[in-house]
């Protein structure tokens, strides 16, 4: 039996972040049900265009393991069968922008006449208070507000960032927003009392870079990018590697790893180099030395030099790119971090499954991405307990549309 | 709470603490290795100044206990038998070697959870791999897509793989805690920093699995930008836009007013990222004219997502951030009184705050070890005498 079977999530959610949140309890076994609508629907579903619909690769990401309820949420009753669901559930997530629960009368006072222990949390990009919570905002706008654009880059380098093209903050706060919900569940568990839970993406992923902001709030630094460097390393970065764009990553510490290190390499000259004469040393120098570390890195592929060094007792890691990760990642495939979905409508799909094992209860990934609308019949049924003629008046007036 | 935790570990017991667990921060005699990094305040290398340790451990307490001599290990188990929870980061095995691991200290209390965050996980061929957020980075996929084509990739600041490490296992420390409510027995929770790093990106795997394509590194300085992504400079820095529905391109559009933007053939995504080559520089003139707080708060006047590309200064100083009263004030022995980064979420039952300063080596050590397990003042001298605390 999965830990949180018996709880019951009702997600009102569009996006990565609100999905992310049901996502990850419902891998712990929460009965998750997605409200959709025909006209609306998730907008990672592929859009409502015929042919593209049910065929997200994201959508299957997000949304594995969920039940699928269309409801048009225009009409009175639709609003009566969601409040109808949430009076039998636990929890709710939502991240619709601020104002529309409200015009709904889903507000988390109305909410709690409806079920007073409910836990409601709703994700913003920038909180549900303050000024600029109506804000329009995506992922990659957050990470430009709270200085993680600006940070992610080496130093003095020509480009204003050099991030990567991520979703990031979304998934992360979206995981964050599960761990704040079981927080929520646990106090109910204690107090019989439920809560609302206000989430700021942006705070979720500024509060990864909170010495950054001690570094002005104490020292009134404004702190810029350091990219690989670290204090305490060298040779520590990125290194190229054999191939097209190919690179490993390494760091050295200690004096032991340093004798490793250029042991492994093929240099035991280095040890006697007084350039490299310990640490501070090191430092110094590491310009000269990453040249000649590059040089070797160079005629072996990031996975050779990796185990070389590992096998050293140093610090070393392929730079993988998805197809790297499938073909040359034998940690991965050993613990099964890929999982193969069957989709309905698109076939076979491998998706990430959760990073985490647990000796009794591990998470699991245990039914496709639902279908739009694929489980209204069962919601109604046997969640709801409507008669086949209420069913027949809800879809005839298109409220399960 | 028994926090062990590195650099892996330490925003899960950080999330925690802020939430209101107890959690007591152990660290071998000296003081933790992570009091060593920088930046420090008043830029004086000092183990009290460290602003990563004090951000890492406010709401904690703190004792030293050397965990590799039989005193602190039988101190340690005392510590454990009381324990709801233990966060650790050692490499995978190390605890057991010391007669602490899982199934040690589930023989004296069957009821802990003991939540293990290491670089690769407890099983499988790269286990004994040494690391930590470089290779987690490295391995997870985000980092092949950063940095300039042709230069180094960029590993991201406030090590971004920890930190979705750490809330997966505070998610599933919290689901262990909810579980064993039920059945009455905990359980070993095993986290791998470098399958959480693979999370922490996009759609990247789903898409390869199912077109076989897969993203390559874009340039952020001379190539045409993809409209809904890029940045653009400004008067005074960056903006961000992230414009993709037709209705926001149009009030975009309309905003810069030139009759090339406002071409209604534009208005298909398509056709625009087509003529991107074209409309990029006028779009780059428009945002030239206006400062970076100008764009924002008059794009988001119009509902279009355009941001500045702020420094952490101008994130901590912003409209938002102050209304919220997301820095806390807090007062330290040596560092005195400052403001510091408060609690992920806003809870309506209760309020999660910064309650206290990060603890100094060895603060609680008095409390924890006469108030707590018993010992006299004469246990203690000895402990001390003998390295042990």
């Amino acid at each position: 039996m999965l830990p949180l079977e018996g709880i019951r999530v009702v997600e009102l959610t569009t996006g990565a972040a609100g999905p992310t949140v049901a996502k990850c309890l419902s891998e712990y076994g929460a009965e998750v049900v997605k409200i959709e609508s025909r006209n609306r629907p998730d907008s990672h579903r592929g859009g409502p265009k015929e042919g593209r619909l049910n065929k997200s690769p994201d959508f299957a990401k997000l949304s594995r393991n969920k039940k699928s309820l269309t409801v048009n949420m225009q009409t009175n009753r639709g609003k009566d069968l969601v409040r109808d669901l949430i009076r039998v559930s636990d929890v709710v997530v939502e991240n619709f922008s601020l104002g529309v629960m409200e015009r709904w009368g889903m507000a988390y006072d109305q909410l709690r006449e409806i079920k007073p222990d409910v836990i409601l949390i709703r994700l913003k990009g920038l909180g549900c208070t303050g000024p600029h919570a109506h804000h329009v905002t995506y992922g990659p706008n957050l990470l430009a507000l709270f200085g993680m654009t600006h940070l992610w880059n080496h130093p003095n380098a020509p480009t204003p960032t050099g991030e990567a093209r991520t979703q990031h903050p979304d998934f992360m706060s979206g995981i964050a927003g599960a761990a704040a919900v079981m927080s929520a569940l646990l106090y109910r568990q204690r107090t019989g009392q439920g809560m609302c839970i206000d989430s700021s993406q942006a705070e979720a992923g500024a509060s990864l870079l909170g010495p950054y902001y001690l570094d002005w709030m104490v020292n009134h630094r404004d702190p810029g990018p350091s990219g690989n460097d670290q204090a305490g390393c060298a040779p520590h970065g990125a290194y190229p590697c054999a191939g097209e764009d190919k690179w490993c990553v390494l760091s050295v510490r200690t004096e032991v790893e340093w004798q490793a290190f250029c042991r492994a390499a093929g240099h035991p000259e280095w040890l006697e180099d007084q350039r490299f004469a310990g640490l501070l040393a090191r430092r110094e120098h590491r310009a000269e030395l990453d040249a000649l570390v590059s040089a070797w890195t160079r005629d072996w592929t990031a996975n050779e030099v990796a185990e070389t060094l590992q096998a050293a007792g140093v610090i070393a890691a392929p730079v993988q790119d998805v197809e790297d990760q499938f073909e040359r990642n034998p940690q991965f495939a050993a613990r099964g971090l890929y999982v193969n979905l069957e989709e309905p409508e698109m076939g076979p799909l491998v998706t990430e499954g959760p990073p985490v094992k647990m000796s009794e209860t591990s998470p699991q990934v245990y039914a496709h991405a639902p279908l739009l609308g694929e489980h209204t019949d069962y919601v109604v049924r046997e969640i709801l307990k409507l008669s086949d003629a209420e069913i027949q008046e809800l879809t005839s007036e298109g409220v399960l549309d | 709470m028994l926090d062990l935790a590195d650099e892996k570990g330490l925003p899960c017991a950080k999330f925690l603490a802020d939430n209101g667990a107890d959690v007591i921060r152990i660290a071998p005699p000296g003081g933790d290795a992570t009091r060593s990094r920088g930046p420090f305040a008043g830029d004086v290398p000092h183990p009290e100044r460290s602003l990563y340790f004090l951000h890492h451990n406010a709401n904690k307490r703190g004792i030293t206990l050397n965990l590799e001599s039989p005193d602190g290990q039988r101190l340690f188990r005392d510590l454990a038998r009381a324990a709801d929870v233990v966060v650790e980061t050692f490499p995978p095995g190390w605890l057991a070697e010391h007669g602490l691991g899982y199934d040690d200290l589930t023989a004296i209390n069957p009821k802990i959870v003991v939540t293990s965050i290491t670089a690769f996980g407890q099983t499988g061929p790269w286990r004994d791999w040494k690391g930590g957020e470089l290779t987690a980075f490295a391995v997870g996929g985000l980092m092949a897509l950063s940095g300039e084509p042709g230069g180094p990739p960029c590993v991201a600041p406030g090590e971004l793989s920890c930190g979705v490490a750490s809330m997966h296992a505070a998610l599933a420390t919290q689901v262990a805690l909810f579980h064993r409510e039920r059945t009455g027995r905990g359980q070993h929770v095993d986290v791998s920093l470098a399958e959480a790093a693979a999370h922490a990106g996009s759609y990247v795997v789903p898409l390869y699995s199912y077109h076989k394509e897969k993203p390559h590194r874009v340039s952020h300085f001379e190539h045409v930008p993809e409209l809904h992504h890029d940045l653009y400079p400004c008067k005074d820095g960056f903006v961000r836009l992230f414009i993709l529905a037709r209705e926001h391109w149009k009030t975009f559009a309309e905003w810069i007013g030139d009759p090339a933007v406002t071409d209604p053939a534009m208005e298909d995504r398509r056709v625009r990222q087509k003529e991107m080559h074209r409309l990029a520089p006028i779009i780059e003139a428009f945002c030239r004219r206006h400062t970076k707080q100008e764009l924002y708060l008059e794009g988001q006047a119009r509902h279009l997502a355009i941001t500045p590309v702020n420094t952490p200064a101008e994130f901590v100083q912003s409209e938002q951030t102050q209304a919220r009263g997301l820095f806390q004030e807090i007062e330290h022995p040596v560092v005195g009184r400052y403001q510091q980064i408060g609690a992920m979420h806003k809870y309506s039952a209760a309020g999660a705050a910064v309650r206290s300063a990060a603890p100094t080596i060895g603060q609680h050590n008095d409390e924890i070890y006469r108030s707590e397990l018993g010992l006299s003042p004469e246990d203690l001298r000895e402990l001390r005498a003998a390295g042990v605390i």
